[in-house]
């Protein structure tokens, strides 16, 4: 049966280029203004771009939003769940920089070292165009995976 | 054995073509009403959907099974029975129709089965809830063939069209269309090829199988759907006739694009039906209880007319 | 003339009442209660922890106090000694009292052992207290069936576990680890420059109400009076946040129950309220606009032209949604029945806001206080009757209408004044002071404690409305089936990001 690992990268990237698969994971503000990009004003389903719930079928994985250790372990666990390729967003000053309510906290080192982010996009909450620019940065030249 | 291959290119191709063009119809349709655009970032205004879909499967690793294998074989199988001319049909039996029944049912048992495995085992509790809801809308359906062969008296489907030359049987039979259009209709929103799925899709059955498997499912639901809609159309609207100057196979192509076009606004329109509190109302208390009057009112015209000479 | 000295001479005819219980307190529980104060509209007592079961008993029986609520139980630290605050109501008299109980323990870890060491006693008195318990047994017990967070598309922030008799839900529990940090990693820049930007980050769809909250405590510690359209400006900006929050969540719910066109119909008028908001403040969702003493900037007067504009077209795209969601027999068919939750267990679980109204009971905080300049504007208040599904979802649609009218009356109203500039954070000088004040935030009632000193803020607690929610799904769950699960937790409106403390 085929497999990924017989394909070399780059005609994966372009195969999934044209209908990417989202999952959100996290609760926070920026939840908000990244699910009002699906809406009919900033219409972000012209590219081709879905929002799913299952980790299996999505390509990149959007983190935003507040974490304790507990949901850090969740993230980790979504993040082996997902399979090739498969790539990493980074919404909101929460996750960039530090919570604006809860600054003495920060990710493990477990954590930094098996998740590679691919893009940060700053921001409290950022705006759905800022949004969608960071995609579709992401689908003219996907980096490697 | 030329003639053959040839049928059997003309098949695929049917199929194929019907399969980029509906699917191209769903995204755009359901966009346009919910004033979204749809797909538009390839060239020719996202016509190449289909195509860039099915790319997308094939990119994902995966791992296949059994039955996904046969759910594969079997929806392009199914097309080998049913007639689309006079003459384009690859095994000609006199008793088609069953036949197409027992394909379609064998094809929703392999897609439920394939639904509710796991590598858990099988979940029996949900595996009987979703052979509960989707065999039993398929009953009414069988009540309203079955009044249908006692007005034409064969099994066969060309000579079901031939008789329809004057009139068409919805004229002898309205209640019995009613019927399988709703059916159908209910089965179309189970399936759901528009929004999210919960019936055929366990949350354990996405774990494997994601990628190609999810390619095949997608398959045999299109297939699903265009068998129903097919056979509708040779049963009560006159497959391929004639109608004044148009040729018969454009009219069977339209009989059945306006069919899928109704379809599909009538399921953007409700919301979604995929409890069971709902097979209740429509199917049990009205879908069922509807077909067997009809079933026992033929019976009663046919008796009246053939044997007594009444009317 | 006669209104100035009523004013002047006697508080307003709704805080006679407070100043007369305040009094009721002082005379029977003299010697339990080390301090009782009137703080603008709310009472606080400060007792020590050996008086605490028997004062919450006096309060319970008297029929004086005829206190039946609790909302919630906190712990924090002020001063170097741990205290809990735990907050009654009592909706019959119309008013509530927080308690501030003085911990005798010095560390973290002890504290929080006293503090599970306490509740067992509060427990017995009002029965609500067990959802601050930790009940981690019943994690094994309740394990059939099991929804992780991500599973529903609104609904993070916590699990779910049930117990379930095959379709029916026989026992719920709502676990929120996820989601909790611990008091004293909170806040930890307690600058008052700082929070005033940041604090509006705790209700995340309606983000003025926090801000609003915090600047009235600080300006009646300071005893600032601020112009009539000042006050006119900020209920304008409360509620219009008020109308975008209430269609974020008709858009949650006609995405579960499968209606597209209703989703992306409510969001792009979603759109248009938040563009209004943008025009005026500047920015969509934390606004950072209200300061202490007044607002940041003034509008020019072609603002006004576009909200009246706009105003009629919302009106109507609103009235188009209901008719969408609510004219269509499966819909009302799935939404009626289901999750009713009764007037005695919404009470006894301390809910407020839409939920509580939906129940029949008649608590909204805009005509039981005296908040802002509300009491000069004409409004209903939306009162259901069996507090099922489809009772609050049509609350909200019908508090939509009025806060169009509000909205109404005060652009038509609005005075012609200059704006003095807001305080300068500074020159700011206190003695050490506490203060309450809440406001009706669209998922319920907001509250905040602060204690501030000198420019400095010591301490804040939040009490917000949606731990109480969850309490009130815990109850409502059992007898409904799991495919309705999603249904009901959308439609209680729960807000994650004040879940955090």
């Amino acid at each position: 049966m085929l497999s990924s690992q017989g394909l070399p990268k780059g005609d994966m990237r372009s195969l999934v280029k044209n209908s990417l698969n989202l999952f959100v994971a996290g609760f926070g503000c920026c939840k908000q203004e990244i699910f009002a990009a699906s809406g009919p004003v900033y219409d972000i389903s012209r590219f081709g771009i879905n929002f799913t719930s299952i980790p299996e079928e999505s390509d990149v994985l959007v983190i935003q939003g507040f974490y304790n250790k507990e949901g850090q372990s969740r993230l980790l666990e979504y993040y082996n769940r997902m399979r090739d390729p498969k790539w990493v967003i980074a919404v909101g000053k929460c996750v960039v920089d530090c919570n604006l309510l809860n600054k003495g906290f920060q990710f493990d080192k477990d954590f930094r070292e098996t998740i590679n982010v691919d893009f940060f996009v700053p921001g409290c909450p950022p705006r759905p165009e800022t949004f969608m620019y960071a995609i579709l940065r992401l689908l003219e030249s996907p980096p490697d995976y | 054995m030329l003639i053959i291959l040839k049928k059997v290119i003309y098949i695929f191709l049917i199929f194929g073509i019907n399969l980029a063009v509906c699917s191209y119809m769903i995204n755009k349709i359901s966009a346009r009403s919910e004033l979204r655009r749809g797909f538009t970032a390839s060239r020719a205004g996202g016509l190449g959907y289909p195509f860039l879909e099915i790319s997308k499967y094939l990119a994902k690793s995966y791992r296949l099974n059994i039955w996904e294998i046969f759910l594969f074989f079997f929806s392009f199988f199914i097309w080998t029975a049913i007639p689309f001319s006079q003459t384009l049909i690859l095994i000609k039996l006199d008793s088609d129709l069953v036949i197409a029944v027992l394909f379609y049912i064998v094809l929703v048992f392999f897609s439920l089965v394939n639904a509710s495995r796991s590598s858990y085992g099988f979940i029996w509790n949900n595996f009987l809830k979703k052979v509960l809801m989707m065999y039993s809308i398929f009953i009414p359906i069988l009540f309203s063939i079955s009044s249908l062969v006692l007005i034409n008296r064969t099994l066969n489907l060309r000579e079901i069209v031939g008789f329809q030359y004057q009139y068409w049987n919805i004229i002898y039979q309205p209640l019995g269309f009613i019927l399988m259009f709703t059916s159908a209709f209910a089965q179309f929103k189970l399936t759901g090829l528009v929004r999210k799925n919960t019936v055929l899709f366990s949350e354990n059955s996405e774990k494997e199988g994601a990628g190609f498997g999810r390619l095949i499912t997608r398959f045999s639901n299109y297939s699903t759907l265009f068998f129903l809609l097919v056979i509708i159309v040779i049963l009560y609207l006159a497959g391929w006739q004639k109608l004044y100057f148009v040729n018969g196979n454009i009219m069977f192509v339209l009989k059945f694009y306006i069919l899928f076009f109704i379809i599909l606004l009538l399921d953007k329109a409700t919301p979604r039906l995929d409890d069971y509190k709902y097979l209740i109302s429509i199917n049990w208390k009205f879908l069922v209880p509807i077909s067997v009057v009809n079933f026992i009112l033929t019976i009663v015209f046919f008796i009246l007319r053939n044997i007594y000479n009444l009317i | 003339m006669a209104k100035e000295l009523y004013n002047g001479i006697y508080s307003s005819h709704k805080l006679v009442f407070i100043e007369r219980i305040e009094k009721n307190i002082d005379y029977y529980l003299k010697n339990r209660v080390l301090e009782v104060k009137r703080l603008e509209q709310e009472l606080f007592c400060v007792l020590s922890k050996s008086n605490l079961t028997a004062v919450l008993k006096e309060l319970k029986e008297n029929p004086e106090f005829d206190i039946q609520v609790i909302n919630s139980i906190n712990l924090f630290k002020s001063n170097g000694t741990y205290c809990l605050l735990i907050d009654l109501s009592s909706v019959v008299n119309n008013y509530s009292i927080l308690l501030k109980v003085l911990l005798n323990s010095a560390t973290d870890e002890s504290s929080r052992q006293e503090y599970k060491e306490i509740l067992p006693a509060i427990v017995q008195i009002f029965k609500a207290a067990e959802f601050y318990m930790s009940r981690n047994n019943l994690k094994q017990s309740y394990n059939d069936v099991v929804f992780k967070n991500q599973v529903f598309d609104g609904l993070d922030g916590f699990d779910i576990f049930l117990s379930t008799d095959y379709d029916i839900i026989k026992k719920a529990y709502f676990d929120t680890t996820i989601s909790r940090v611990l008091p004293q990693n909170l806040n930890k820049s307690f600058n008052l420059f700082d929070l005033q930007t940041s604090v509006s980050r705790y209700d995340y769809s309606a983000g003025i109400f926090p801000e609003l909250c915090l600047c009235l405590a600080v300006e009646e510690l300071l005893k600032i009076k601020v112009s009539k359209r000042v006050q006119y400006i900020r209920i304008l900006l409360s509620e219009l946040s008020r109308i975008s929050s209430h269609i974020y969540f008709i858009s949650g719910i006609a995405k579960i129950i499968g209606a597209d066109m209703a989703h992306s119909f409510s969001l792009l008028e979603r759109e248009h309220v938040l563009r209004i908001l943008e025009t005026i403040t500047g920015s969509r969702i934390n606004p950072n606009f209200i300061k202490i003493g007044g607002i940041k900037k003034d509008f020019k007067p072609e603002t006004i032209i576009n909200i009246k504009d706009s105003l009629s077209r919302i009106l109507k795209s609103v009235y188009r949604l209901e008719t969408l969601l609510l004219d269509n027999s499966i819909i009302t068919a799935k939404l009626k029945n289901t999750g009713a939750a009764d007037k005695d267990m919404a009470l006894a679980c301390g809910v407020t806001g839409p939920n509580l109204r939906a129940s029949g009971a008649r608590y909204d905080i805009r005509k039981n206080r005296n908040l802002m300049l509300y009491k000069d504007l004409s409004f209903l208040v939306a009162i259901g009757k069996y507090g099922d599904c489809l009772e609050r979802v049509q609350i909200r649609f019908r508090e939509i209408y009025q806060s169009i009218k509000i909205i109404d009356q005060v652009i038509n109203d609005l005075p012609d004044e200059y704006i003095k500039k807001p305080v300068d954070i500074s020159e700011i000088e206190l003695e050490y002071s506490e203060m309450i004040s809440c406001v009706e935030c669209p998922h319920g009632v907001f509250k905040i404690f602060i204690e501030m000193k000198n420019n400095k803020v010591l301490n804040l607690v939040i009490l917000g409305p949606s731990k109480n929610s969850i309490y009130l799904a815990e109850k409502i769950l059992p007898g409904n089936r799991v495919e309705d699960v999603e249904i009901i937790l959308a439609s209680l409106d729960i807000n994650s990001g004040e879940l955090m403390s």
